[in-house]
């Protein structure tokens, strides 16, 4: 942005990664997977600490 | 005595200290699904497509550079063992009868929320875009499960430095280009409207805009130096990568290893 000559006046939306999931899904093995990675997040080292 | 996890019960004091810090490499054996007698002395592509076609549930990551080794990371921490061919977007675990499928990001939303696929990683961002480009009043299809908090970035607009625009309200009935084109609509929608973007709804979808936005799939940053646009609206990364530390794979298959081995050996 910097290098282009540009400055930010405004957000539009802010973002970060996300797991998403068809709403009309029934698979079982959703849950296992999303709960597998909720425990991976929750597990690694505060970012603010690094 | 205390047993540590570096620590073998049969080992003498001198091979104790020699004992590596990192575990045995111990590989998991993966799940296999039986080959049916039909099969048997097919060729190795047709059982490969035969092995597809019995997975029932899929997921699909960005394959794009800012998410990709942090979600490969993330699928290594989270045990999904898979082996991806140069050349081949699909992958299949080892251990779980799933699938995995390397998309771009801004496809993920489309391919779960209408498609057979059932998880999905991909960025906020896009998943708004994806929502954004749904007629009026349709549910998405795609539903967040959970933040995973790397690949923080935000969509800003942006003007050129030297120019006087110092308020988007500015860049009403000017040229933007941006690869976001449903949230920046929405977005002068609402400057537009003076916060209620339902003045602007044009029948049948869309919307009544001065403003004019154009796609540009990538390079949008020089669009306004190439004089194409009065401002753009582009993502800002913010550096926020997710930190995994390289040793605990080991150190995880070690404890493993020394928990199971030492009931056994008293």
């Amino acid at each position: 942005m910097k290098a282009a000559g540009l400055k930010a006046i405004d957000t539009v939306v802010e973002s970060t990664a996300v797991l998403v999931k068809s709403r009309n899904t029934k698979h079982e093995l959703v849950d296992l997977i999303a709960s597998r990675i909720r425990g991976v997040i929750s597990m690694l080292p505060c970012r603010s600490c690094i | 005595m205390i047993y540590t996890e570096t620590t073998d019960i049969t080992d003498s004091p001198q091979s104790r200290r020699k004992t590596p810090l990192r575990g045995p490499k111990e590989q998991v054996p993966a799940i296999k699904t039986p080959i049916p007698r039909v099969l048997r002395r097919r060729t190795i592509s047709q059982i490969y497509l035969y092995h597809f076609a019995n997975r029932t549930w899929q997921i699909c990551h960005s394959t794009e550079g800012r998410l990709q080794q942090a979600t490969l990371d993330l699928l290594a921490g989270c045990d999904i063992q898979f082996r991806r061919e140069t050349r081949l977007d699909i992958a299949l675990v080892k251990n779980l009868p799933i699938a995995l499928i390397f998309l771009p990001a801004a496809d993920i939303p489309t391919f779960v929320g209408e498609g057979r696929v059932d998880l999905g990683i991909t960025g906020r961002d896009q998943v708004a875009e994806h929502d954004a480009k749904l007629p009026r009043g349709e549910t998405s299809g795609v539903e967040e499960v959970l933040d995973l908090g790397f690949g923080m970035c935000k969509l800003q607009v942006q003007v050129p430095e030297k120019g006087d625009i110092t308020d988007p309200r500015q860049l009403i009935g000017k040229n933007i280009v941006t690869s976001f084109t449903a949230l920046t609509e929405a977005f002068f929608a609402k400057l537009e409207g003076d916060g209620d973007p339902s003045k602007r709804y044009r029948e049948g979808g869309g919307w009544d805009l001065s403003t004019k936005v154009k796609y540009v799939g990538g390079s949008v940053e020089a669009a306004c130096a190439l004089g194409v646009a009065d401002g753009i609206v582009d993502l800002v990364g913010m550096c926020t990568l997710l930190y995994f530390p390289s040793v605990w794979p080991s150190r995880a298959n070690h404890y493993c290893s020394s928990t199971l081995q030492s009931p056994a050996r008293r």
